[in-house]
């Protein structure tokens, strides 16, 4: 029975009872699937091997070695933690749709050949895309749409790949390949889910369109499952190496252009996604141990930055990172450090500026002193007690219609149960970042052997035959060297 | 304490860190084990990084104010 023990089915399972369980149900469910798929994921021993046959092939649905567990435990985390950001939605779809990508991403993670890893990398497509078609805008579903156009493409290529080596003879396993015409196709099809130019410019026109929440869940899974999918099948292919050295670069550069601000952070997970993708061509053991940290801080911190800056921009136009706040919401305690970096420790939005309250508009026509700090951040009201109680019952406040510059939206009822599920987004300012910061700090501080402390590692041997090209290191049975 | 004077505690934290505390592993080169040599390298390379930036920005990626063609 425990054989058949996979934190992906929980999240699975989940998904299905989250869409029919009623409202008075969905909380504990919301709070019970994360919270034992973390348990399951945490417990998973290293060298589990979950086979069955399928197809007349055998997959591999579950391999728990030190790299898939980096990840799947980080997934685990960030999926308990997006879910608690997220418990104030009404709606059914956009837990049924997270809880569909947070198990297909463990599947992609768990997966031990290739069958396993495009049947969830599929999943993985389809599910994420209706956090992006769920905000229901005109630019949501057109940026949905092409999000789903350009993960078609990936997928076919990937499928392509596997079914090119699978007729030449060279199995389905998920380990270090290398490279040839099938696999290059499936390197192809990583590299569109990496977001590794000139195949990034979904990431960057998708992210910022999701709904507040579900751009928290995007900015952890999609390209994080495509940086292990990359360490486990490519490390050391120098043309990685360039890839991610232009990412970073590329990256960076659009970042500082950018102002609205999650779409700065978008371009800023393509930047810090290129050091990820860079460590995995180089593909050392150091390096390969250094992608997964990186990757496992990385997840933490973007989706705390998502939930700081979306919970700042309820769906009200976003934040402009020339102003702060767009909204009309001050904003949490939390959040002010955020702002303060992307505001570049201004006094506050000068007038005019989006930012500023208008009469009539924003905190019902109050006083700007009244909610304003010394450093022009204003200051939140008095925190609500309570825990998770606060984080499902926010306080109640007036919020005036949308102003006139958001026409843009299509659906009316859509719009307006989106502007219910965002109302006073302060709430979701407490247990969320307060459990994603520290479990950021862990890689830095566990303790346990280093990596490059000379001691020598299987790893480190160049593959026997290999591409001929160069040394290649082999596949890792457990690249991560941490230990922790 | 505000915000900003929380940021600015941490940027000093770190950049003593730095100076009292350099890197001690013998294999590095020389520059690495300068006192501070990673807080300049970061400031100096953060610095470079929004002046080219902005500068890509200006004379080729962005189109001027008011052009909303």
């Amino acid at each position: 029975m425990t054989d058949l023990a996979h934190p992906a089915w929980v999240y699975l399972a989940g998904a299905l009872l989250a869409a029919v369980v009623p409202r008075r149900g969905r909380v504990p469910l919301l709070l019970a699937v994360p919270g034992a798929a973390l348990a399951l994921g945490l417990w998973l021993p290293e060298g589990r091997e979950t086979a069955a046959r399928f197809l007349g092939q055998e997959v591999v649905l579950l391999r728990a070695d030190r790299l898939s567990l980096v990840f799947g435990t980080v997934f685990v985390i960030m999926g308990l933690l997006g879910t608690v950001f997220a418990l104030h939605v009404r709606e059914r779809g956009p837990h049924v749709a997270a809880f569909a990508y947070v198990g297909s991403a463990l599947g992609v993670v768990f997966a031990g050949d290739l069958l396993t890893l495009f049947v969830f990398w599929e999943l993985m497509s389809v599910s994420s895309a209706f956090l992006i078609l769920q905000r229901r805008t005109a630019k949501a579903l057109a940026a949905g749409f092409r999000y789903l156009m350009v993960h078609a493409f990936g997928g076919a290529c990937l499928l392509a790949g596997l079914l090119l080596r699978a007729a030449a003879g060279e199995g389905l396993r998920f380990e270090a390949m290398a490279l040839t015409g099938a696999t290059a196709l499936i390197l192809l099809g990583f590299a569109v889910n990496a977001a590794i130019p000139p195949l990034s410019a979904w990431l960057t026109d998708a992210y910022p369109e999701g709904t507040v929440t579900g751009s928290v869940f995007l900015s952890a899974f999609t390209t994080k499952a495509a940086v292990y999918a990359l360490a486990r099948g490519f490390p050391g292919v120098e043309l990685l190496v360039w890839a991610g050295a232009v990412m970073a670069l590329y990256g960076v550069v659009f970042a500082v252009l950018e102002n609205d601000i999650r779409r700065l952070l978008a371009y800023h997970i393509v930047s810090q996604v290129g050091y990820m993708v860079t460590g995995v061509g180089l593909g050392t053991a150091l390096a390969i141990s250094g992608t997964a940290a990186h990757a496992f801080s990385h997840i933490l911190y973007k989706g705390l930055l998502f939930m700081a800056t979306g919970a700042g921009a309820p769906g009200r136009g976003g934040v402009d990172a020339r102003h702060g706040l767009r909204g009309d919401v001050p904003p949490h305690r939390a959040q002010a450090p955020v702002l303060h970096l992307f505001r570049g420790g201004s006094r506050g939005p000068p007038a005019g500026a989006p930012g500023e309250h208008a009469p009539g508009h924003g905190s019902g026509g109050r006083p700007l002193r009244r909610h304003r700090g010394r450093a022009g951040v204003p200051l939140p009201d008095p925190p609500v007690p309570g825990g998770l109680r606060a984080v499902h019952r926010p306080p109640r406040r007036h919020h005036p219609p949308a102003p006139a510059r958001h026409r843009g939206r299509v659906h009316a009822a859509g719009a307006a149960s989106r502007r219910r599920a965002d109302r006073d987004p302060r709430h979701r300012l407490g247990v969320p970042p307060g459990g994603s910061a520290p479990a950021g700090v862990l890689p830095g501080v566990g303790a346990g052997e280093r990596p490059g402390d000379g001691r020598p590692r299987a790893w480190d041997r160049p593959a026997a035959g290999g591409s001929g090209a160069q040394a290649r290191p082999v596949a890792a049975p457990s690249p991560w060297a941490t230990g922790w | 304490m505000t915000p900003r004077g929380l940021l600015w505690i941490a940027f000093a934290l770190s950049a003593a860190v730095e100076l009292l505390l350099p890197a001690a592993e013998t294999s590095l080169p020389w520059w690495h084990r300068t006192p501070a040599f990673h807080a300049a390298y970061g400031l100096v390379g953060c610095m470079l990084i929004v002046v080219v930036a902005k500068a890509l920005g200006r004379y080729w990626l962005q189109r001027p104010e008011g052009d909303d063609d």
